[in-house]
């Protein structure tokens, strides 16, 4: 079992000194432990340093981003920065580690004993602490894949996540370009031996009537089969004369006819120009191109807002004046439309290598027609391909850009139109060039018409046994890529039900701690399921699935209110905790009952004190309130609380009284009266309401938040609704008194009268009001009484503390 | 991190001998070494490409 004695960060994030926590105050063993600290008072920097120590990446999540990254974890006035922890190991393999920020080199930390780390990183499964917006990211801005990958971390398959993914991505992706390419080559012959036959299509019956045309004309009997035909070649090329004329006018034929066969991509242009737009579209978005990688600066922005009370505020990221509704809804918005714009930039990389294949495709054809003119050229000097060399250095530098285009804003692509078509006039005026020529240097009209049959044979020969290869090799690629697939498919199969199998597992426990959390009759049979069917990340994508009113649900934020939603996240974290890290007893909380809301707070306190009795929470919030409460439920635990925090000296922690022993303190100096009578009066109508809400007292009911119960009704609800169930209890007379209390209590929030209350009246005021307040709390679960509709009774939740109707005689 | 899961998994598949060896290796070298997408397509294309060779080869 393994938690933590102490903790100690220096030089680390918002921290420039040396902070320490040490959880073993008061005991030999480490205990619970809750601090208390305002928004930006340093408590997330505690958390990053833990999070720190424990990655094995030495990686703080939300910090992953351009700018940020390791170099924003130093404190940058600290000379040195590390993070130390003295751990608590039944085992006792483990003591103190420390972590040194290395700043030669800030990605690899300086681990004072490697193995001791290796220990610690294997301790866990999922990692032992939770922020505020690990929830949120969870239950609402992931899409099923990102949920599966979240899960990933959350129940350790991260490795077989990443494999699948390399396959379903990288794998697959590359080898359908492999198997484009192999199409391509196939298509670029039967376009060539179209050409050169003039055929519809490239089949064997069309090219053996093609051949059989020729060698009939030279008295050559026709042949049954292709194969036939290319042995007659040598045959008829016995007939052509042997002189330089004849070679000379045999090799130009073989030239000619080999430009004329060349196919060239005619609507390459626009495809270059269609994907040229898109860029181009992607572009506008300038703005949210080059915020892709603060994607996670708007996550902490939206955490941080969400924590916050105040209603006007400035946008972290955009530097506007908001309110806080709108501001809210403004960064989620700029986040979706962040991921949106992610999305297709992947797209548009996917399109620029596809197009790439194709461009080299091209670049092959041209270089090889070059070459041909080369040979023409040997012949006939005057014969010049400025424009195919112009066109082949154009598609060299596209096929260049392509590479670039999508990251790189400052590089264009164009291919323009006049490039194909100068080609296409060079080729043919080369082909006229060679045609004068050999007309020129004579030779007989039977000598030209021998040899240009002669070449055609060949050239057909060649383009028909390319055209057999090219078909060979596709046959037998895709018959092994078939194989491939299978082997694929198979181990990805195993993957999926290793995965279903974690699943189901998990899928009770999630359902008990989500009924701890929300006692909601109508929703059963949770569970987490693996997405199969739909989508790109079939396999890879997780939902969540229940029911509701009896109908089966899926995703589950079709019908789910967000604190709802919330409450399932936090179910699916303490499960995966409690199921998958069998060692590691402690679990690091920040701000996390901000994802509930306030009258369901308390069930996160119920699924600790139940289901984590036996761990140790470290537990950071900046809800006072619910800190006072924490204290009073879990006396044991260690309650602490940032006093002030600056950049110089960072955040200042302090021991916490509980409001009697807070108030014992300031009316020993008589200048501090108003202060105790203000703490005093929003301690009581915090009780009041409490105790209200528990009990079902009826309160008037308000339309305006901004208009609350005065303290009077409180009284007056508490006292009726405790006549009504528990009759002639003294205890109903005690609260009826205490209304008396209000009156001194409102002079403290009415400023005019408060120096007419003096410290002794206060200090009455209090006595009474803990007095009546430890008869209506039980001393063993610490919990005030409630009212239990199931037993139609008032008392505890350990029902140790009970009130009844007094036995009349 | 390679994934046991795979790595016990591709073992069995090797010795059941219902699926290609060379594939099954290439994928179990992938997982060991945590090759990326397009490396581990890089080899697979560079293993039928030279099975290919072979192959005509054998028919000569």
């Amino acid at each position: 079992m393994l938690k933590v004695n102490k903790i100690k960060l220096s030089g680390f994030r918002g921290i420039p000194n040396t902070a320490e926590i040490n959880f073993c105050e008061g005991s030999k063993e480490p205990r619970s432990f809750a601090l208390y600290g305002p928004n930006s008072s340093g408590k997330t920097s505690i958390v990053d340093g833990l999070e720190w120590f424990l990655s094995r990446d030495s990686k703080i999540e939300w910090l992953q981003r351009d700018e940020a990254k390791e170099k924003s974890y130093p404190h940058q006035a600290a000379e040195e920065s590390f993070v130390e922890i003295d751990f608590y190991d039944t085992d006792k393999k483990l003591s103190g580690l420390k972590k040194e920020y290395n700043h030669k080199a800030k990605t690899s930390p300086i681990e004072s004993y490697k193995t001791g780390f290796e220990q610690v990183y294997k301790m866990f499964v999922i990692s032992p602490h939770l922020r505020y917006m690990e929830i949120i990211d969870f239950v609402y801005q992931s899409t099923g894949y990102q949920k599966y990958e979240q899960l990933a971390d959350w129940m350790g398959f991260r490795d077989e996540f990443t494999f699948q993914d390399k396959i379903a991505k990288g794998v697959h992706q590359n080898l359908r370009a492999y198997e484009k390419e192999n199409q391509g080559r196939v298509e670029t012959f039967e376009q060539q031996l179209k050409q050169l036959t003039g055929g519809i299509t490239a089949g064997d019956d069309e090219v053996l009537n093609f051949c059989n045309g020729i060698i009939k004309q030279h008295k050559i009997e026709e042949c049954k089969s292709i194969k036939r035909v290319w042995e007659k070649i040598p045959e008829i090329s016995k007939k052509k004369i042997a002189s330089s004329v004849g070679v000379t006018i045999d090799k130009l034929t073989r030239v000619e006819t080999a430009i004329s066969a060349s196919v060239l991509k005619e609507d390459l242009h626009k495809k270059i120009d269609e994907f040229s737009k898109k860029i181009g579209e992607f572009r506008k978005n300038e703005a949210l191109v080059a915020q892709i990688d603060v994607i996670g600066l708007y996550t902490k922005a939206l955490e941080i807002l969400t924590g916050q009370t105040v209603t006007d505020t400035k946008c972290p990221v955009c530097g506007n004046e908001w309110n806080r509704d709108e501001l809210i809804k403004h960064i989620k918005d700029e986040l979706e439309l962040l991921k949106k714009t992610k999305e297709e930039k992947k797209q548009l990389e996917h399109e620029a290598l596809t197009l790439k294949t194709i461009v080299n495709g091209e670049i092959t054809a041209v270089r090889s027609l070059t070459e041909r003119y080369k040979e023409a050229q040997e012949i006939i000097a005057e014969i010049k391909f400025e424009d195919a060399t112009e066109y082949l250095k154009t598609l060299t530098d596209t096929a260049d850009s392509l590479s670039k285009i999508v990251s790189d804003v400052s590089v264009q692509i164009q291919l323009d139109s006049a490039g194909i078509e100068k080609i296409n006039k060079e080729k043919n005026a080369t082909i006229e060039q060679i045609k004068s020529h050999k007309t020129k240097i004579q030779p007989s009209p039977e000598d030209t018409k021998l040899s240009e049959d002669i070449e055609k044979l060949t050239q057909t020969k060649t383009s028909w046994e390319s055209l057999e290869e090219a078909r060979m090799k596709q046959r037998f690629a895709e018959e092994q890529i078939n194989a491939f697939y299978a082997l694929k498919d198979e181990v990805i199969k195993t993957i999926q039900d290793n995965i279903k199998v974690r699943f189901d597992e998990i899928s009770d426990r999630i359902g008990k701690y989500f009924k701890i959390l929300r006692n909601d009759k109508e929703i059963k049979d949770i569970k987490i399921v693996l997405n199969e069917e739909r989508g790109r990340a079939a396999g890879r994508s997780a939902e969540i699935e229940l029911n509701y009113y009896d109908i089966s649900v899926r995703p589950a934020y079709k019908v789910l209110s967000e604190s709802l939603l919330n409450s399932l996240g936090l179910a699916v974290y303490f499960t995966c905790v409690k199921q998958f890290n069998e060692t590691c007893k402690f679990i690091v909380l920040d701000d996390i009952m901000n994802s509930l809301d306030i009258d369901k707070r308390d069930t996160l306190l119920d699924l600790i004190e139940q289901e984590f009795f036996d761990y140790q929470i470290i537990l950071f919030t900046h809800d006072e309130h619910w800190f006072q409460k924490i204290k009073r439920r879990f006396p044991s635990w260690i309650t602490k609380k940032i006093k002030s925090w600056d950049y110089n000296t960072g955040p200042k922690i302090d021991s916490v009284f509980t409001t009697q022993e807070e108030l014992v303190e300031y009316l020993k100096d008589s200048t501090k009266t108003k202060i105790a009578g203000q703490l005093l009066s929003g301690h009581i109508e915090d009780r009041l309401n409490e105790l209200c809400e528990d009990l079902w007292a009826a309160v008037r009911h308000r339309y305006s938040k901004n208009e609350p119960a005065t303290m009077e009704e409180l009284f007056d609800a508490l006292a009726k609704r405790l006549k009504e169930k528990i009759a002639t209890h003294p205890l109903v007379e005690k609260v009826a008194e205490a209304k008396k209390f209000a009156p001194i209590l409102r002079n403290f929030v009415s400023h005019s009268r408060t120096t007419s209350i003096s410290p002794e009246e206060v200090r009455k005021t209090a006595e009474e009001w803990f007095a009546l307040e430890a008869e209506l709390r039980c001393g063993k679960c610490n919990h005030f009484v409630e009212y239990r509709r199931d037993k139609d009774t008032i008392e505890c939740q350990c029902g140790e503390k009970k009130l009844t109707k007094p036995e009349t005689k | 991190m390679s994934s046991e899961l795979i790595k016990k998994h591709l073992g069995e598949l090797k010795s059941q001998k219902n699926f290609d060896e060379g594939f099954i290796d290439l994928l179990a070298d992938s997982n060991d070494n945590n090759e990326d997408g397009s490396t581990t397509a890089d080899r697979i294309v560079e293993l039928v490409e030279k099975r290919y060779v072979e192959s005509k080869q054998n028919k000569t």
